[in-house]
């Protein structure tokens, strides 16, 4: 398997992500003890018990809904002009669970991940959803090019972005898939850069391209939400091999976005 | 890969959103509806997902392909896309969420903008009307509005499974007699009907 075991696998994601120069030992201290906009407090709440609530983390409104509270709050301090969208929730919900509650790293393992230009990665929250919607559709022409047919028939049965990239992209795929995959699915990505999503994405779609393009929409929809959380097996070591083949092509105007992209906020 | 609506397992293929502020309990209306479940910990809903159920109505199978749609606010631009094609809306805001009925208006302008608003459908419906302490909105001030708006109105509880199939139901007659108008007027066969829906599907292509 891919990646540390998991016992120093928290260890070994940050000494990957940490970047020193954008480290400041009071900074989490400082934003807890801010306060965001009223609309955003009551957009937190909202999603606290919605967050992994069957998880043993999160199960009452205990230290693990009170530590992802701080967080989600310092870090739509931190990054007031996009503040707080769903899907947040999930990544820093994940954090939480794989740090085993260390409640101030998961702040700097997202913030780092935030201020790195190979990840970039809260931008995907931003108003607009531009820097999702580029990823999207860098997805959709890889996803045309490397798999036709089924891309294809997904057109066809009328399948939209938003019942399965989309969540995966601003879920980094904790809406679809059990915690246990994703764990690995992390270890590739943050080895890499934003675009091994897309890579991921590819190679789950490849391995179970037989199974989908038998299905109408009905039962796409009922594969991708229900199913692979309850019982699919997916073969993890597969699916990350195949996607370390994946080569992510771009037309000029996507190159040129991302090469140009300037995140607007400053930290 | 032979598909299913040349089986003839139904008479009618519609498609139904299911709208409204966060939290309100949209999902569990919908799960309620289509497989009898609710749960109290699923997860906050993000992008769209899909459902399907296959409903009686006045004699006739009214296939339901229901979509549920993210609520957040910063999402109403890409979840609008959604709306296009739809014959029947179920707005929803929580009984126990002032805000949320409040936004009322607001996601029925939404619906004005994004859909053929003469032939779509709606019921509004006051969720949560379980949670009787935390009531925040009285049931005369949803009749109320859905009389000014001209909607059918229903209290609801997808917890304790009152009122939910009979929105259901009333938005499927209204669309059943909606089409049925639209058929007798322009003498449309049944199948065209259907490839229309099938042009909108495709085109629902959401973000990309």
């Amino acid at each position: 398997m891919d990646g540390a075991i998991s016992k120093y696998r928290w260890n070994f994601w940050m000494a990957q992500v940490y970047r020193n120069r954008d480290y400041d030992p009071h900074l989490y201290t400082k934003l807890k003890n801010q306060t965001p906009t009223q609309k955003i407090l009551e957009d937190i709440t909202k999603d606290i018990n919605r967050t992994f609530p069957s998880h043993d983390h999160f199960k009452d409104y205990n230290q693990g809904q009170q530590q992802l509270f701080s967080i989600l709050k310092a870090l739509s301090m931190l990054n007031e002009d996009i503040g707080y969208v769903q899907g947040m929730n999930y990544i820093v919900g994940f954090s939480l669970i794989v740090s085993g509650g260390k409640e101030e790293e998961v702040f700097w393992l997202i913030h780092f991940i935030n201020t790195n230009p190979l990840f970039q990665w809260w931008e995907i929250y931003r108003v607009n959803f531009n820097y999702a919607k580029a990823i999207c559709q860098v997805f959709s022409k890889n996803f045309n090019e490397y798999l036709p047919a089924l891309y294809q028939h997904f057109q066809d049965e009328g399948i939209s972005d938003q019942q399965y990239i989309w969540q995966w992209i601003l879920t980094q795929f904790l809406y679809t898939f059990p915690i246990d995959r994703v764990i690995f699915f992390w270890d590739f990505i943050l080895a890499t850069d934003i675009f091994s999503i897309i890579k991921i994405s590819i190679a789950f779609l490849k391995e179970f391209g037989y199974e989908l393009i038998q299905k109408d929409i009905g039962q796409i929809s009922e594969f991708l939400t229900g199913f692979i959380k309850d019982q699919l097996q997916i073969d993890v070591p597969k699916i990350i091999s195949d996607a370390k083949q994946i080569v992510v092509n771009m037309t000029e105007d996507q190159k040129q976005f991302f090469q140009n992209y300037k995140p607007q906020s400053s930290t | 890969m032979s598909r299913q609506a040349n089986s003839q397992d139904y008479d009618w293929l519609v498609k139904v959103i299911v709208i409204g502020d966060s939290g309100v309990g949209k999902t569990n209306i919908l799960s309620q509806f289509c497989d009898a479940k609710f749960s109290i910990t699923h997860m906050a809903t993000l992008g769209v997902d899909f459902k399907i159920k296959t409903i009686d109505v006045d004699g006739k199978k009214l296939k339901l392909q229901i979509w549920d749609t993210a609520g957040q606010e910063r999402f109403r631009n890409i979840t609008k896309t959604y709306y296009k094609g739809a014959q029947g809306v179920i707005l929803t805001y929580s009984v126990i969420d002032r805000q949320s009925f409040q936004n009322v208006d607001g996601w029925l302008r939404s619906i004005q903008e994004n859909t053929n608003s003469n032939d779509v459908q709606l019921v509004l419906v006051g969720n949560k009307a379980d949670m009787s302490a935390e009531r925040q909105v009285t049931m005369e001030e949803g009749q109320k509005l859905s009389q000014q708006y001209n909607i059918p109105f229903f209290e609801t509880s997808a917890k304790s499974n009152m009122n939910i199939n009979e929105s259901f139901h009333n938005l499927a007659q209204r669309i059943i007699s909606t089409l049925c108008k639209m058929q007798a007027n322009d003498d449309a066969p049944k199948l065209n009907l259907k490839q229309t829906e099938g042009k909108e599907k495709t085109k629902a292509d959401g973000c990309c």
